[in-house]
């Protein structure tokens, strides 16, 4: 079902599934988070890194920007890395958001390449996005909030995973923020993912 | 609901009150955005809605290597002294005696994952806060938090914060009596009361259903009701015994006994008359002896009692001080299931064992038991707050509390219920067991949020932790019972003098490295509301505590004697055995051996100390007249976006609140005005004020004051765009000129820019 208008939202937050072939060291993963602010690895006004590992299936560790977080997500209990995009950094438009908050995912991924083991090994698994829609304002937890938003999110799917075609789920009972997952029929490689991920984001960026 | 504000999608859902404080603090906002407004009363009226200053705030980082600024998009927009307008902020909110319901519970969910870090910290004076907060988000967070009857107001700063009290009153096997209805009389009778404006810094109240149980810790507190049934003309009376002057900080001062015993009619008049003392008497420039505690210590009690004694006798007659006394009984709770026995379950959930001997507490009713949620660290996720509003409907109807020790408790659980709860908080991750133990530590948020932060409390406080529960500590069922508490600096938010085990941070200078250390504190009483405070025994690195920990408990372990508690081992000890147990755990190698021990806890930078800001906690010392005056100037600002939204009626209502405003700033100064009274406003300014003559401008005499006479006495007048146009100007004027008379009466700097 196509969207009819524009849908603006002030936050959203987009995870992308992380491949740990070594394992993961989330004790590191405190380090990793300093080491980007040091380096300014990501983009993004980086304010500070916060601990959370002795939640149970929390944002585990985050790096707090102004623009945007960044955190290692297990609120599924799968590894993921999330980022959350805040009030008025790049697009408000729903769909370039969440480009927007793929994109800032998928490049911050690439930088733990420059980790060491087993975190430098982590990889973007691309057969998956999860979308939480932090705007009850915009997106109410409602049965007609979440058909809003998974019409929203079709064209998303199409956008991103276009070519390969791309499915997405609620995955959300109220009162929680509506949930809904982008899947790939097959997935492709980061690199496009990046590009059609960018490209939704209408190249709009927090830096 | 897309395209709809929450300011209009919750009109209907907010007290009005409550409703119009919010607009006024977002006009206030929005003015101090367009830098009309002195960025000090912005602090001060931000804090007042407990809107909070955070670590970095300076625009200030070390990042490890060298301090760096943060280039925030606002430029050098403030909130507040050195503190930058898009900097994240805390958000503290009050939860009074910790009662939240699920939809409160759902709501704050809701605020922590759109406008925090989606995470729910319970603080050890019962409140919640979230951080990472844009200050403009907080008038829509309000709203919300507004729309489940909850308030922000005077969270933080010069006020009465929190008004505490035990989790399970009303269960409590031990109380006297249920002391809830008289908390929440008491906070909402305090909340924004006129003699509590006006304080050197902030009041924070406890209530305790018994002497001999910790759960108020009133001994720690600025003013303390503990609960006693007496026979008044042989009527059994409930009624309190008061106390005053307690607190924690550098100094720590144990409460005085104001009255032995006073009726509970007597209770809000006498906090009432405490208010008025402490708001008169109390340090205002200095803030480090502002804290009633070291008015209390400078009169003696002997003294303050007669003061207090004295202000009693004139205090006009407020029918609240007894309204609320007819619907105590409103406060009593109704299980929400049948009674049932526990039947150990053939297939017991694993844990489960350990869990309820930890966490439940049987209640003094039949059947039913207080089940605690141990939180780690105090926090716990959106999913998780949402989860918990719905187990607690189904299974106790609601009856949630918080906990100073950072902990949730769900309290009617029917016992033949535990098995299935305890399942069900196990898949949200909520069934942690060692709840009350060594394992359950208490920490502020010290150096990852705080601005005064010098240790990672958190940090210790996460390790230790983990250590309990990796059994690396003496098991000794007395070791077990022994609690640690963490503050990151001396100012105790951590409540570690109240703890056997407490520590603080504080550093060292080591091998030319500045080095986090922890203070050791021990032998605190938490019994008896926290009777007595522990002993200074030394200072470790912090990477070192750990081993301290495990040295001070086997020693306990081994050498206490029968029923020795950890307080009498201590004092038996004394401060040299002590000093001299710790001593081995001072040094560390040198950083080029091992650099590890110069860094923090759950921190990979080296430590160094240049993060730590100007505190918060205090707030500016402003008038209270200044406040309110800045108040006004947003209602009239309210009023210009009415007019300007072709709203006329708003604007006039709006601009006519805003003159009233102003002149109730200026009478309140010098008089008691009934609440909500517009008649007695203007009559009490017009003759204190303008008949006098004290209120007229050299060369425009009493003119500026004439537009509200007209308004009142008048009512709306013609509601065209020009009639309107000009009562703004009006209204703008008749607050300059407020503005100008405070400064000619006190000297007082404008809060006008
Ligand atoms: S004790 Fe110190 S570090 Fe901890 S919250 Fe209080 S002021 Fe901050």
């Amino acid at each position: 079902m196509p969207a009819t208008e524009q849908l603006v939202v002030d936050r959203v937050a987009v995870t992308v599934p992380l491949n740990a072939p070594d394992g993961v060291d989330i004790d590191g993963m405190i380090g990793v988070f300093h080491g980007w602010i040091q380096r300014g690895a990501v983009p993004g006004t980086l304010i500070d890194v916060a601990d959370y590992r002795h939640v149970h299936h929390g944002p585990v560790v985050m790096l707090v920007a102004h623009e945007l977080d960044y955190a290692i997500d297990l609120a599924d209990g799968d590894l993921g890395l999330r980022v959350t995009r805040k009030r008025t950094a790049g697009p408000a438009d729903l769909r370039a958001a969440v480009g927007w908050c793929a994109a800032h995912a998928l490049r911050a991924i690439t930088a733990f390449a420059d980790e060491q083991p087993p975190n430098g090994s982590l990889s973007a698994r691309t057969d998956e996005l999860r979308v939480r829609v932090l705007d009850r304002r915009a997106v109410p937890s409602t049965a007609a909030g979440a058909e809003r938003a998974l019409a929203e999110l079709g064209e998303s799917a199409d956008e991103l995973f276009g070519a390969s075609g791309g499915s997405v789920t609620a995955d959300w009972a109220p009162p929680a923020p509506v949930t809904v997952r982008i899947r790939a029929e097959d997935p492709l490689s980061p690199g496009d993912l990046l590009a059609a991920a960018d490209s939704a984001s209408a190249g709009l960026s927090s830096d | 609901m897309s395209g709809v504000s929450w300011r209009e999608a919750l009109d209907e859902e907010m007290e009005p009150m409550l409703a119009e404080e919010i607009d006024v603090f977002e006009g206030q906002v929005e003015l101090r955005k367009q830098g009309k407004v002195d960025e000090r009363v912005f602090a001060e009226t931000r804090l007042r809605r407990g809107v909070y200053g955070q670590r970095y705030d300076n625009g200030q980082r070390h990042d490890g290597v060298a301090s760096r600024e943060l280039r925030f998009p606002a430029g050098d927009l403030t909130k507040g002294p050195e503190t930058f307008w898009d900097a994240p902020g805390m958000q503290r909110i009050k939860i009074p005696y910790g009662g939240v319901t699920p939809d409160q519970l759902e709501v704050l969910a809701e605020c922590a994952e759109e406008y925090s870090d989606d995470i729910l910290h319970i603080t050890t004076r019962q409140d919640v806060q979230l951080h990472f907060i844009h200050i403009e988000d907080t008038p829509d967070m309000m709203r919300r938090l507004a729309s489940v009857g909850i308030t922000t107001r005077e969270a933080c700063g010069n006020g009465v914060r929190n008004v505490t009290g035990c989790p399970i009153a009303g269960v409590c096997r031990t109380e006297v009596f249920d002391v809830t209805a008289y908390a929440d009389a008491l906070f909402r009778f305090l909340l924004g009361h006129p003699d509590c404006q006006d304080f050197g810094r902030k009041f924070k109240p406890a209530f305790s259903g018994c002497a001999g149980e910790p759960c108020g810790l009133v001994m720690m507190h600025d003013f303390g009701a503990i609960a006693e049934i007496r026979d008044v003309d042989g009527v059994p009376t409930h009624g309190f015994q008061i106390y005053v002057g307690g607190g924690l900080g550098t100094t720590p001062h144990q409460a005085k006994q104001l009255y032995e015993w006073v009726p509970a009619s007597e209770l809000l008049p006498v906090a009432q008359a405490v208010g008025r003392v402490f708001g008169r008497e109390g340090e205002k420039k200095n803030r480090n002896r502002a804290r009633i505690k070291f008015l209390v210590a400078k009169l003696g009690i002997e003294e303050f009692r007669r003061l207090i004694d004295e202000e009693r006798a004139i205090l006009p007659y407020d029918p609240r001080w007894t309204s609320y006394l007819p619907n105590v009984g409103d406060f009593d709770e109704e299980p929400a299931r049948d009674a049932a026995p526990l039947v150990a379950p053939e297939n017991a959930p694993e844990g489960f064992g350990a869990w309820l001997d930890s966490n439940v507490y049987r209640q003094r009713q039949d059947g039913y038991v207080a089940a605690t949620i141990a939180l780690p660290l105090g926090d716990l996720t959106a999913d998780q707050a949402r989860a918990l509003a719905e187990v607690s409907r189904r299974y106790v109807g609601g009856a949630i509390r918080t906990t100073v020790e950072q902990n949730i408790i769900l309290r009617w659980v029917s016992e033949g219920d535990l098995p299935e709860l305890y399942r069900e908080l196990a898949e949200i991750g909520l069934a942690e067991p060692g709840a009350g133990t060594i394992f359950d530590i208490t920490s502020c948020p010290g150096t990852d949020t705080c601005k005064l932060g010098i240790s990672s409390s958190r940090g210790l406080a996460g390790e230790l932790r983990r250590r309990v529960a990796a059994s690396s500590f003496s098991s000794d069922t007395a070791v077990e019972g022994l609690k640690i508490k963490v503050s990151g600096c001396f100012n105790s938010c951590g409540q570690h003098h109240v703890s056997d085990i407490g520590f603080f941070g504080n550093t060292r200078k080591i091998d030319g490295y500045t080095v986090p250390h922890f203070q050791v504190v021990l032998g605190g009483r938490w019994r008896e509301n926290a009777g007595s405070y522990g002993m200074a025994v030394g200072a470790v690195p912090s990477k070192r505590v750990p081993e301290v920990v495990e040295a001070i408990t086997s020693r306990f372990a081994a050498e206490r004697q029968s029923d020795e508690t950890f307080q009498d081992f201590t004092t038996r000890l004394g401060k040299k055995e002590l000093g001299a147990l710790i001593e081995p755990f001072k040094s560390i190698p040198t950083h080029d051996e091992d650099p590890t021990p110069y860094t923090d806890w759950g921190d990979a930078r080296e430590f160094t100390k240049d993060d730590m800001g100007i505190g918060e906690c205090a707030g500016e010392v402003v008038s209270s007249t200044t406040l309110e005056l800045s108040s006004a100037e947003s209602l009239s600002f309210d009023a210009q976006i009415a007019f300007d939204d072709g709203d006329l009626v708003r604007a006039d209502e709006r601009a006519y609140r805003a003159m009233l405003s102003a002149a109730e700033a200026l009478v309140r100064a010098e008089t008691i005005l009934p609440p909500e009274d517009p008649d007695a406003v203007v009559k009490e300014f017009k003759e204190r004020f303008y008949d006098t003559e004290r209120f007229f401008d050299r060369f425009a005499k009493g003119k500026f004051a004439r537009p509200l006479f007209e308004r009142h006495e008048q009512g709306p007048g013609r509601l065209d765009a020009d009639s309107i146009r000009i009562l703004l100007e009006e209204t703008a004027l008749f607050i300059d000129a407020c503005y100008a008379f405070e400064i000619r009466e006190t000297g007082a700097q404008s809060a006008a820019v």
